[in-house]
């Protein structure tokens, strides 16, 4: 364990040696935000509802929606990509350590330094600009619980991070398999599109894909949509594809180990 | 038991053939054809513990992937390798721990932090006692002087420091075996004596089994003890210098810069030596011989009686010479019976 905690606060360390890349960081999620929050408003426009939810529900899951997108740095995904391209996976090879545990540790000390105080800032600076009248959680058990969910989603998009840049094993191209993934679970998972606009049927069959933990289930827990034993179930399933994710990303890592080939020295 | 033991150990990956041009880009990406490269060949290897094993060959012939194979980064497709009774490959953690190795061309070290926090995080992961550590660190400033550079970001760091560096980051953990794979590649004259020093070092005085690719053949002859030769995938030659140096670098050269050459035929003057070949090279009087079959000093004598030398040199075919012979494949020395 202390060898994980180790690599995670190094990288944290490493991090921050940017600055420059920091400011920026927080300064393009400030731009989504605000984007989005632009594009929802002219959604709204002249209506009180969209699909049930209101203006000020839409724009608390939104938020919550971009909180789930920026905790988790993609960064550690084209650092993984570009280790494996360039053949320098083979030094981390090398250590007594797990790959997938040392790669997720690597991601969450990205979490500690970029994803934490970048959010609090532009979180507070959009607030107070453009998400007056987000709506408080509906209670004290939904706080808890949608704390508990988006932890769980950090880890779970952790897993499906780490498992799709294994691909690049077979690919050594990152730039599309990183666009793809990211388009993939930010439309599933609700960051962009709350699942409730999507058809019925379509938003309950991505209910019970793994993308819906990153976003959807603690948006919902929070608004008090999802109580008792429904919030329970789900993130019960949240967790079930948390697992379910991490040991796919140990059989994809036992085959793409296999397949390593490292040329020219 | 041999600490590393290699059988029949293969291993082959695909290429992709493609035609050239656009046309060929495009065939390729609608039906894909790959051949198959053979890296390495039914390779057996067997190193005892705390053996110096060099492994040399020409660019491409298989030694880095021999080294991967070994370390357990790669998993062979066919063969097996043992490591301190373990398989590299499945027990790649548990072998981590008891081996080391680096890479001329890339670095484990993490380039943005300062090389002390880098040597710091290996410490943590491999569970290093404090004073073990910093006994490591004094060692290291001692011969290898990474002690002026530790603050630095390693990014910054010069060739030569980052290898240096790369060098003290492998044995951080006191590691059994260290596999090093072209260490000198790029270095300078002093950088190269240096690390070489440290490596004799290690072998000597701690046992540690080193075995090491190279180019560079003074790193042979400085470190090694026995030589390993390979080419296009498969095992040419196995056997100590000592070895290889009876057996195929045994010419002898003795050139004697002569006041006043008459430039007759030497062979009377060396009749009686043994075998030798002799000739002028304008005031210079070169005999070449087998220097097991002819005594330096009985050759040495008559030209000294006979003529009025100047100056004289000695050179001796070294193990480069072998090297070079064998790459361009005119000395087999499987076929001279080298293959003990």
């Amino acid at each position: 364990m202390r060898a994980y905690a180790a690599i995670a606060s190094r990288q944290f360390q490493s991090a921050l040696q940017y600055r420059g890349n920091y400011a920026l960081g927080m300064l393009s999620s400030l731009a989504l935000v605000l984007a989005m929050f632009f594009f929802w408003h002219a959604g709204f426009d002249g209506r009180s509802a969209i699909a049930g939810y209101s203006w000020a529900q839409t724009k608390t899951y939104l938020l919550i929606g971009y909180l789930s997108a920026n905790l988790v740095a993609t960064s550690s995904e084209a650092r993984m990509s570009e280790s494996i391209r360039t053949g320098n996976v083979l030094c981390d090879l090398l250590l007594p350590v797990d790959f997938q545990g040392a790669r997720l540790s690597e991601a969450l000390g990205s979490v500690a330094a970029q994803g934490v105080p970048a959010l609090l800032v532009t979180l507070a600076v959009a607030v107070a600009v453009a998400f007056s009248g987000v709506l408080p959680p509906s209670g004290i058990g939904a706080a808890l619980g949608a704390a508990v969910a988006l932890g769980l989603g950090v880890v779970l998009k952790s897993a499906i991070v780490y498992a799709s840049a294994l691909v690049c094993f077979w690919t050594t191209n990152y730039v599309g398999i990183a666009w793809s993934r990211a388009a993939l679970t930010n439309l599933l998972c609700g960051a962009l599109v709350p699942l409730a606009f999507f058809p019925a049927g379509v938003a309950a069959v991505l209910r019970w894909l793994p993308f819906a933990g990153i976003t959807d289930t603690p948006a919902r827990i929070y608004l008090g949509q999802l109580v008792g034993v429904h919030a329970f179930l789900a993130v019960c399933l949240e967790a079930a594809w948390t697992v379910a994710v991490l040991f796919g990303g140990r059989v994809l890592w036992r085959a793409a180990s296999a397949q390593v080939t490292i040329h020219g020295g | 038991m041999a600490a590393i033991e290699a059988r029949a150990l293969c291993k082959a990956y695909r290429r992709p053939l493609r035609a050239p041009g656009l046309s060929g880009s495009v065939r390729h990406l609608l039906r894909p054809r790959h051949q198959d490269i053979v890296a390495v060949d039914h390779l057996d290897l067997s190193i005892e513990a705390g053996e110096a094993v060099c492994y040399v060959g020409p660019n491409g012939a298989g030694k880095s992937t021999t080294i991967k194979l070994l370390t357990g980064i790669l998993r062979p497709t066919a063969g097996t390798v043992r490591v301190l009774g373990r398989d590299p490959h499945r027990q790649r953690v548990a072998n981590a721990r008891d081996i080391a190795a680096t890479f001329g061309n890339r670095s484990q070290l993490n380039w943005d932090l300062p090389l002390g926090e880098s040597l710091a995080l290996l410490r943590d992961i491999y569970a290093v006692p404090q004073g073990r550590y910093r006994q490591h660190l004094r060692t290291c400033a001692d011969i290898l002087g990474i002690d002026a550079f530790l603050s630095a970001p390693v990014r910054q760091l010069s060739l030569g420091q980052r290898v240096r560096a790369d060098l003290a980051a492998a044995l951080v953990h006191d590691p059994k075996i260290l596999y090093l794979d072209e260490p000198t590649v790029g270095l300078d004259i002093a950088v190269k004596e240096r690390l070489r020093a440290f490596l004799r070092q290690l072998h000597r005085e701690r046992g540690l089994t080193i075995p090491l690719t190279t180019h560079d053949l003074a790193d042979i002859e400085d470190v090694c003890d026995r030589l390993v030769i390979i080419d296009q995938a498969r095992l040419l030659y196995d056997g100590t210098l000592r070895q290889v140096r009876d057996r195929f670098a045994r010419e002898r050269v003795l050139r004697f810069v002569v006041r006043q050459p008459d430039r007759a035929d030497p062979a009377g003057i060396l009749a009686g030596c043994g075998p030798v070949r002799a000739a002028w090279e304008g005031d210079t009087l070169v005999v070449a011989f087998d220097r097991l079959a002819v005594e330096s000093p009985a050759v040495t004598a008559r030209v000294l009686r006979a003529m009025d030398v100047v100056d004289f040199h000695l050179a001796d075919a070294g193990i480069a010479d072998v090297v070079r012979r064998v790459y361009e494949r005119r000395l087999d020395l499987a076929e001279e019976g080298g293959q003990p």
